[in-house]
């Protein structure tokens, strides 16, 4: 890493990528570099630091699909074939780091020789052509207050503070049952309209997507067998914004009810349009205390909603 | 390991699974679908015996000479992606970090950091002086396997510099 200046090290693609999978700027295993044939050098200007990765690259500002902020094409000084300049795609996660994205592929963007040069016009906005200087963590860390319109799922997990943990709970229902996976509960988010079509289709906006979970409590006890909390989980598809909320004592449907039943409850409740990343809930049993709090993380390389929920099991 | 390959005067190549059941006229074709097929072919560690070493002779599993290196660069080139530049010189100045990766992609080890030591043996002990360097590179290529990680530093300690308590 010292001694070489040849950025072609960054020239690697995972078998999977997608703009919700974030990757460092190293590849894991040299079978990341099976296409890698053509890759000519480069000469970059790249070092480690004590913020991970220091690298020097041009960045282009990408207009992609879905419209997530802050994505860039950042072009490697390698060829390829010793012709094409070759970009990968990265993601900003705060001022100056960044995380890969896209990484099953890399990003031919045109042919400095040939007529058809311009082609990278196409997907980016003009901007600065000279290099900035990013910092990529080989292990990513995602801060706190980071929001996407491109994320992959809610993530259910224990809290992270035991000593709140009383009485514990297990999720034994999500909605919507098509979009939701068990041990451990996650709930994947629709990427678009299209996906949408869910049974679960409360939000009469389609840009807002929920989910409720049901939470039941672990108990010996026979009194309490059955005696279940509902947890509300809103995400906005086109602002990025999550937040979560305990469903109370009210007059709200059962888990399992119809989804007509549902959009009738939520219909214009507050819940179903925004609200706070963290919730909490005492109810008339005493030591019964649900406290959930959000944040974004990864999870299996995909940028997700950790949903932290104290005494989950 | 890589310059110790190169100053040598031949490498014997013995690709103990190849017969020659094919009866083509043409040596290249046999030897292509001898060496495709071949174990050797997909070990990490004999990446730098196919390109360091000036002379290579190949020979089938009863010990018959198939063919040298250099009378067949194309053959090589096709099976393994490797530049027929590379071949014939071992000369890897000019290739690329991700072209030298992706040489040792379908390259298996027993153990990540063999992997790893292999790719030093190619890439690196040709190219750089200190050997420091090429550990902090097995670092790199081993990081995301934390037994890997935990066998190299036992390995690094015990290379020469480190703790030499039990010498």
């Amino acid at each position: 890493m010292r001694t070489t200046r040849d950025d072609s090290i960054f020239a690697w693609t995972a078998s999977e990528g997608s703009l919700s999978t974030y990757r460092g700027l190293l590849a894991r295993s040299p079978r990341e570099f099976g296409n890698s044939h053509l890759m000519t050098q480069g000469n970059g200007t790249f070092a480690t630091s004590n913020m991970g990765l220091r690298v020097e690259l041009v960045l282009k500002p990408v207009m992609d699909e879905i419209g997530d902020d802050n994505v860039y094409l950042g072009l490697l000084n390698g060829l390829w074939n010793g012709r094409s300049i070759v970009a990968i795609v990265l993601r900003e996660l705060e001022a100056n780091k960044f995380a890969r994205v896209c990484a099953q592929r890399l990003e031919n963007v045109g042919d400095p020789k040939l007529e058809n040069f311009n082609s990278i016009e196409d997907y980016t906005i003009p901007g600065d052509e000279s290099p900035t200087a990013i910092y990529v963590e080989h292990k990513l860390r995602i801060p706190s207050l980071f929001q996407s319109r491109a994320i992959h799922a809610f993530c259910f997990k224990r809290g992270l503070f035991p000593e709140h943990a009383i009485p514990s709970y297990h999720v034994w229902a999500m909605r919507p049952t098509e979009l939701a996976l068990y041990g451990p509960a996650v709930m994947l988010i629709p990427r678009n309209a299209d996906q949408h079509q869910h049974d679960f289709r409360v939000s009469p906006n389609e840009a807002i997507f929920l989910a409720c979970v049901g939470l039941r409590i672990n108990h010996r006890d026979e009194f309490s067998l059955g005696r279940s909390r509902m947890l509300m989980c809103g995400y906005n598809l086109s602002t990025g914004q999550a937040w979560c909320r305990v469903l109370g004592n009210d007059n709200w449907p059962a888990i399992g009810d119809s989804s007509e039943q549902w959009q009738f409850a939520l219909g214009s409740h507050p819940v179903s349009q925004g609200g706070d990343i963290e919730a909490l809930m005492s109810t008339d049993v005493a030591e019964e205390r649900i406290k959930v709090n959000i944040v974004p993380g990864l999870y299996q390389d995909k940028i997700c909603l950790l949903v932290h929920i104290d005494g989950l099991s | 390991m890589y310059r110790w390959y190169q100053q040598s005067e031949c490498c014997i190549v013995y690709l103990e699974d190849a017969k020659d059941t094919s009866h083509s006229r043409s040596k290249q074709v046999t030897f292509k679908r001898m060496l495709a097929g071949s174990r050797w072919i997909t070990r990490g560690w004999t990446l730098q015996e196919l390109i360091a070493p000036p002379v290579v002779l190949f020979y089938d599993s009863s010990w018959h000479f198939v063919i040298t290196k250099q009378s067949s660069l194309g053959t090589i080139r096709a099976v393994t992606g490797i530049p027929e530049y590379v071949l014939a010189t071992g000369d890897l100045s000019r290739s690329s970090v991700a072209q030298k990766m992706a040489w040792s992609a379908n390259r298996t080890t027993n153990r990540i950091e063999d992997l790893a030591y292999s790719l030093l043996g190619t890439f690196l002990i040709a190219s750089m002086a200190e050997p420091s360097q090429s550990l902090r590179l097995v670092r790199y290529l081993s990081s995301s396997h934390a037994n890997a990680i935990r066998r190299k530093r036992e390995r690094i300690h015990e290379a020469p510099g480190g703790d030499h308590a039990h010498d």
